[in-house]
């Protein structure tokens, strides 16, 4: 992503006062300030930058009142998922939960979005400035947003950037995010989700490959064998980023910084463990998170006791599918071949007991076929 | 013949008064738009560059952030 000049952020194109349904609002009506001051350091005095953060319900919600409604809801406002993993593995004394939210939301909670930090600007977790010299957006432009933020894992895997592995076949088809993800799932729906794959409206690979299971389609065998065992991901991903060991902390100067331990590429197919009526496979690929016993060491000492409550290898729906993958040219390829699973030996001993429930136990690992025929994902 | 003409008067008055008041607002909201100081900043990119050569100039002297390793 090309960054900004510091007065390129902040240039706004007077084409603005022609927008028949933006136009019309005097700048200080979102922002405050005061606008007949002609020194900046007075006029900008009560400035909002971004006033649809936190709450959007005097600025956009003013008109787009339905969409305002389920912001505070919605999981890139609320960030729900990091609250409850975090507290789900954080210590129960008080104030030590105290000084691990402390971090979180120094650190993690930073990555949020807003009505204003998609529509008008770049998000401010990736050094913010206007999109289009403030012209209102109605679909965010993907590399300056979406992938502004989804950019080590989302973005590397979709355009083919992970070194010798493909880009997404969406991609080469030209699919930009909202294809998949349209506003109502981004908007969120009003209900609190524990994570992203409870939404509701979120995509589904059969919403468009509806016909996979016909007689007629191709590999409809193979697609009918496999039902519900796997996950669309564990035949049609190929590997993908998996990070390590993050630990957050403030410099001297109060500077928020973190470290993680290098990134691997890699395929792992666990046990679902978020199995459930929606995401009802046994299989499916799993991506290490860059947690750890240590993460908020920083803030404060044995802050995450009850790590081992979740696994550190997570439901993952990597965004680099292709029809062919390594895994899936023969039965073989998969039935059989241990280095895709995540077995024991691959998880970190002080790591083992968080991830007992996605572990494959050798007796559930496919055995090899001797008739390695017929089923071919080409 | 008299009583049309007095109608068609008062109605030439009346689009009148209206049009005026209508050119009138436009005015108002035009002239509004000059003496908005934000938008006459905004909009300008060498004002704009001033400004924020002025503001890194007098944050040169903060010390830097220590940065991150590895991906977030």
């Amino acid at each position: 992503m090309e960054p900004l000049a510091p007065h390129e952020k902040v240039f706004v194109d007077s084409e603005i006062a022609e927008d028949e349904n933006h136009g019309e609002l005097s700048c200080e009506e979102c922002h405050g300030g005061n606008p007949n001051e002609p020194d900046w350091r007075i006029a900008h005095k009560g400035v909002v930058k971004d006033p649809s953060y936190p709450d959007p319900s005097e600025t956009c919600g003013a008109c787009h009142g339905g969409i305002a409604e389920h912001y505070q809801k919605s999981l890139h406002v609320s960030l729900t998922p990091f609250k409850r993993m975090i507290d789900k593995r954080a210590n129960t004394a008080k104030e030590v939960r105290a000084k691990v939210n402390e971090g979180r939301k120094l650190h993690c909670s930073s990555c949020h979005s807003s009505c204003g930090q998609c529509h008008i600007s770049r998000p401010e977790s990736v050094g913010g400035g206007l999109l289009e010299a403030h012209l209102f957006q109605r679909r965010p432009p993907m590399q300056l947003v979406c992938t502004a933020c989804h950019g080590s894992r989302i973005e590397k895997e979709y355009f083919g950037k992970n070194k010798g592995i493909k880009p997404d076949i969406h991609k080469e088809k030209y699919f930009k995010c909202n294809k998949c993800h349209n506003a109502d799932e981004m908007h969120g729906d009003g209900k609190d989700y524990a994570n992203r794959y409870e939404v509701e409206n979120a995509p589904k690979c059969l919403h468009c490959h509806e016909s996979i299971y016909e007689p007629k389609s191709k590999n409809a065998k193979g697609h009918w064998i496999h039902k519900d065992l796997v996950s669309c991901h564990v035949c049609h991903s190929q590997p993908y980023k998996n990070c390590y060991s993050c630990h957050v902390g403030r410099d001297e100067h109060g500077y928020t910084f973190y470290k993680t331990k290098e990134s691997q590429i890699k395929f792992k197919i666990g046990l679902n463990p978020l199995r459930s009526k929606k995401r009802s496979e046994k299989f499916v690929t799993l991506r290490h998170v860059p947690v750890d016993h240590d993460s908020f060491k920083f803030y404060v000492k044995d802050g995450l006791t009850n790590f081992d409550t979740l696994p550190t290898w997570k439901l993952a729906t990597p965004h680099n599918i292709r029809r062919q993958t390594p895994q899936n040219k023969t039965c073989n390829d998969c039935h059989g071949n241990k280095e895709i699973f995540l077995l024991e030996k691959d998880v970190e001993t002080n790591y083992l007991k968080a991830n007992k429930d996605v572990i494959v136990p050798p007796d559930l690992l496919p055995k090899t076929r001797r008739d390695d025929w017929g089923i071919r994902a080409h | 013949m008299k009583g049309k003409a007095i109608r068609f008067l008062i109605s030439l008055v009346f689009a009148l008064g209206v049009s005026l008041l209508l050119f009138q607002g436009h005015r108002m909201a035009w002239s509004a738009d000059k003496e908005n100081q934000c938008f006459t900043c905004h909009t300008s990119a060498r004002k704009l560059i001033q400004i924020t050569r002025e503001i890194a100039n007098t944050r040169k002297a903060s010390p830097s952030a220590t940065e991150s390793e590895g991906e977030g």
